[in-house]
């Protein structure tokens, strides 16, 4: 485990800097909050020698590395082979039975977009309000927003191209109009980390043209992006780097490699499911 | 003319009881229907009713223990509303059954228990007022605590308010924000029990809840946004407890159901002449041209 000693100098130098704060998770680590001196030269996501299990089956083992700053991070695997409980892990939603995350973003700065949405969309709410939501954890519980708060959230809504949806209840909006304006929650949220599980399922080519090119301008804005993909076009155009989930291990490649492998895939069938035949 | 109103509207608040009654629904309206307009949204509109049985037997024992004293009979009630709402989270944690399963056994449970513990320790009368309420009793300290918890109902719900916005909406953004965030629930649940056991004096145990959910869903019919939603519905939920109040006095009918007829009269009138969603939008809706929606 060569990562320890960094983390090691980020506990001994708590609270002379104060620059910003991260969470270790895993066992008898959770919710720990410590001070870093600097963030910026760590990775702000680290999993070590992860081992997740859903119940008592083991879903992942031997995960490692290191998710570099204002990278976008494709995720591929088969159906079942753990996308989704390395989501979850990462986000601290399920205890690894050994092994480590290493979250330094702070969790107002966490977004995480589930392929299965937990929103309501019958809940009496517009398009701006639900994007103005992405600032009330930063926000805190009472404070109004002024003015500048209302322009920052035209602006996001402009770049995604939903102004005209802005006063539009959400029960209303179509599949790609909603992921809009779910990335404009996080835009406003100023996301550090976000993980998406398949972003561009049942969304319009237009919609998947305006994503891909906001989250580029995310990630070179410094926000580390966590993608789960099954599409070979959106994965070329999108990832700088892909953890592939097979069998239980997870194996880091380049998405040329990638490609590489997948030219001559006719003869040899490459397979690793979803729904789209892209990477399949 | 002038006579008349006055005889209808301000001749009644000569007396100190119509006074301090009116007051206390007043307060109660504040309070009462931004709780049940959060709970129609959440698709939780019969948890309101399974947690008025639940203060009963609290009730009840706060009966026993000091008589119709409302402050001992309150937060019996509150102890033992909060209990049964904790017991059914755990009995439903446990797993095999959903939070509503498990809240409606303790709830009828608990209906059993103050009725019995009322029935074994007072008579019919006791039990007819703790279960439909009675106005004659609302007493200056009734009344400062009816509007002691009202204001607080207030005040926490504005501090929560954004939390429990997002928890409607989206629990998972909730929970991803922050671990702790598992609080939200159960302040709603401990003010909607505080609420509750504020309004059983006037309205009783089991219409306590009407003045929480009829205004609630009767503002369902005129407005989509959820300030219209709060704001119409303690509109209604006034004019239904000032109006119910009148009505009894002057006709001489129980005051309880009265407030709650005419807050139910106001859920007839707008389901079927409201904004939305009525049958006379229904049968005046027309499919609006392209062009009208481009200026919204």
């Amino acid at each position: 485990m060569p990562l320890l000693p960094d983390v090691l100098v980020g506990h001994q130098t708590a609270g002379i800097c104060g620059a910003a704060a991260f969470i270790t998770l895993g066992p008898g680590g959770l919710g720990k909050r410590v001070d870093a001196m600097s963030t910026r030269e760590l990775p702000p996501l680290q999993l070590e020698n992860l081992h997740l299990a859903q119940g008592h089956r083991t879903v992942l083992e031997h995960v490692d590395g290191d998710i570099k700053p204002g990278a976008i991070t494709a995720l591929i695997g088969a159906n079942g082979a753990g996308k989704s409980t390395l989501i979850q892990a990462i986000m601290g939603e399920l205890r690894p039975v050994s092994g480590k995350v290493t979250c330094r973003v702070p969790s107002e700065r966490r977004a995480w977009l589930p392929q299965q949405l937990a929103l309501d969309l019958t809940f009496p709410m517009s398009v701006e309000e639900l994007v103005m939501t992405g600032s009330w954890p930063s926000h805190g519980a009472l404070k109004g927003y002024c003015a500048a708060h209302y322009r920052k959230g035209r602006d996001i809504m402009a770049r995604l191209g939903i102004s005209h949806l802005a006063h539009r209840p959400l029960g209303e909006l179509s599949g790609g109009q909603r992921q809009r304006a779910l990335i404009g929650r996080t835009l406003m949220q100023e996301a550090e980390l976000l993980l998406l599980d398949e972003p561009f399922a049942n969304v319009d080519s237009d919609t998947v043209d305006i994503l891909i090119r906001i989250l580029r301008q995310m990630a070179d804005d410094g926000t580390t992006i966590i993608v789960v993909l099954h599409d070979m076009d959106h994965l070329q155009r999108l990832a700088d780097e892909v953890l592939m989930l097979n069998g239980g291990h997870a194996r880091w490649m380049a998405p040329a490699a990638l490609t590489q492998q997948q030219a001559p895939a006719q003869a040899v069938p490459f397979t690793l499911g979803g729904h789209h035949a892209g990477i399949a | 003319m002038l006579e008349l109103l006055n005889a209808w509207f301000v001749a009644p608040f000569d007396y100190g009881f119509m006074r301090r009654a009116v007051v206390g629904g007043l307060a109660l309206s504040l309070a009462a229907p931004p709780l049940g307009v959060f709970l129609v949204l959440r698709g939780m509109s019969l948890i309101g009713d399974a947690m008025a049985h639940a203060i009963l037997p609290g009730v009840a024992i706060g009966f026993l223990l000091a008589g119709f004293s409302l402050p001992v009979m309150s937060i019996g009630g509150v102890m033992f509303g909060l209990m049964v709402a904790l017991l059914a989270g755990a009995v439903s944690k446990m797993g095999g059954q959903r939070e509503d399963a498990a809240m409606a056994s303790f709830f009828i449970i608990s209906l059993a228990a103050g009725v019995m513990l009322i029935s074994v320790g007072g008579s019919s009368v006791d039990l007819t007022h703790v279960l439909f309420g009675s106005i004659l009793a609302v007493n200056s300290t009734a009344l400062a605590l009816i509007a002691g918890i009202s204001t607080l109902i207030v005040i926490i719900l504005a501090v929560i308010f954004r939390a429990l916005v997002v928890e409607c909406l989206d629990p998972l953004f909730l929970r991803g924000q922050s671990r702790r965030n598992g609080w939200v629930h159960s302040v709603f649940l401990g003010l909607l029990v505080l609420n509750l056991t504020a309004g059983f004096q006037t309205l009783g145990t089991l219409m306590a809840v009407g003045l929480m959910m009829l205004p609630a869903t009767a503002a369902r019919f005129w407005s989509k946004r959820l300030e219209g939603l709060m704001g119409i519905a303690v509109v209604l939920a006034m004019t239904a407890s000032t109006g119910g109040l009148l009505l009894s006095f002057h006709l001489d009918i129980p005051s309880g159901p009265s407030i709650i007829l005419l807050a139910g009269a106001g859920y007839f009138f707008s389901a079927l002449f409201g904004r939305y969603h009525s049958l006379a939008a229904r049968l005046r809706r027309k499919t609006a041209p392209l062009s009208a929606e481009t200026s919204m």
